[in-house]
């Protein structure tokens, strides 16, 4: 557990290109925290909770931090990555006409943004925009919404396979057969709600697992969050199931999920919110009104935001 | 509570233990995690550019178990800066006090 906590901490700092001395001071550091907490009797657990989890720590050190300069061609690629995205969204879209799912293109601004770091989480980044882009790509050319929605699982099943630990092979497992009596009853006997009950197993495996941590006492923004993540989940699978075609569009309700949790963690910063925001416009004017060919604009907001904001 | 003025108050409070006497870092998060409801990953950064601004100066000790362990102690300038961040916090309380009291009514 020691090694996983600091392995998963030295990563992190890795893949944001802070430079050895530092890396290897903070890692002493922690290295030596961990094991005062286990002189002190600390489960693993407690210890954790008590020195914060390595994705945070980052963030409250990244201001006394020194960086490796080698990554400014990766940076050029992401700071372009609009105007190439904009300029093939225009090329195609004007010589063909198909603005939908054209627009898929611009999943390569935050595409880029994950491809600067490092390591295998690079991977696993990736693949909730790989899984967007299926979604559309199935969902339009073969008009499956029902089957097409499962390609949002891949993010878990290759985070659990890129880290073989026992429980996450659990949890593997659980979810592949939650997915296979979801489609036997969805296919075989055509009751597709009814075979969303099979997700509960893998809900129960993290819960068990603790992959899912279930605490009796949570700080007032953690409350919020996780309310509204079940909330806007709910509203997803209640438009899904209950509006006509809803699933087509209904998928935007999940982009509140990461806008919510931004706002509420008191980390609020509109250039944060901006991709979702914009990607929410962009797809709402096109969808509902049919203006693709103009609703890109919105897409523009990101670095608008992001040069109003760091002039501020 | 606003997450930057928690800092502030954090900050203040891990340069008033350092003052008391020289800590490593697992205590300073213990005892203010057991005081106040701190924010587990603030406190580690705070000892960390606490140091590189030179409030604190670092040293290593060695213990019981063996292993040499980190300790912070303030510095002339971390000590003058405690007194700045005190008369701070006092007059800071003062007001909020005066608004609380409702005495601004009474003048």
């Amino acid at each position: 557990m020691k090694n996983d906590y600091l392995n998963e901490l030295k990563e992190i700092l890795e893949n944001h290109g802070v430079t050895q001395s530092d890396i290897q001071d903070i890692m002493s550091d922690y290295n030596q925290m961990y094991d005062d907490g286990l002189d002190k009797q600390m489960s693993d657990d407690e210890i954790r909770e008590l020195l914060g989890e390595p994705s945070h720590i980052y963030n409250d050190l990244k201001d006394t931090l020194s960086f490796i300069r080698e990554k400014s061609k990766k940076h050029k690629f992401v700071a372009l990555s609009p105007f190439i995205a904009l300029i093939i969204f225009m090329s195609i879209g004007l010589t063909t006409q198909i603005w939908h799912p054209t627009w898929l293109i611009f999943m390569l601004i935050p595409i880029s943004g994950v491809l600067s770091g490092k390591g295998r989480d690079t991977f696993i980044g990736l693949t909730p925009f790989i899984a967007l882009i299926s979604f559309f790509l199935i969902s339009y050319y073969i008009g499956h919404y029902e089957f097409a929605w499962l390609v949002f699982l891949l993010t878990p099943i290759t985070a659990a396979i890129l880290h073989p630990k026992i429980r996450n092979i659990m949890f593997l497992l659980s979810l592949l057969l939650g997915i296979g009596f979801y489609l036997y009853m969805g296919i075989v006997r055509n009751q597709f709600q009814l075979g969303l009950l099979g997700f509960i197993l893998p809900l129960m495996v993290a819960i068990i697992n603790k992959q899912i941590n279930i605490k009796w006492s949570f700080a007032k923004n953690e409350i919020m969050i996780s309310g509204a993540v079940v909330f806007w989940i709910i509203a997803f699978l209640l438009m899904g199931l209950f509006l006509p075609n809803a699933w087509g569009y209904a998928w935007q309700v999940l982009l509140l999920i990461p806008i919510s949790a931004i706002v509420l963690s008191g980390r609020f910063k509109w250039v944060t919110i901006m991709p979702f925001l914009a990607t929410i416009i962009f797809f709402s004017t096109g969808y509902f009104f049919g203006l693709f060919y103009i609703s890109w604009l919105a897409f523009l907001l990101i670095p608008i935001t992001g040069i109003l904001e760091t002039q501020k | 509570m606003n997450t930057q003025f928690k800092k502030g108050i954090v900050e203040l409070c891990v340069l008033s233990l350092i003052k008391k006497k020289d800590m490593y870092g697992f205590e300073v998060i213990e005892i203010l995690s057991k005081a106040i409801d701190v924010n587990e990953n603030t406190v580690y950064p705070i000892l960390r550019r606490l140091t590189s601004q030179n409030y604190f100066e670092t040293y290593f000790q060695t213990t019981n178990q063996g292993a040499p362990r980190k300790y912070y102690r303030i510095t002339n300038q971390g000590i003058s800066i405690y007194a700045d961040y005190i008369d701070e916090w006092y007059t800071f309380l003062k007001g909020v006090n005066y608004i609380l009291g409702g005495n601004q009514n009474e003048k």
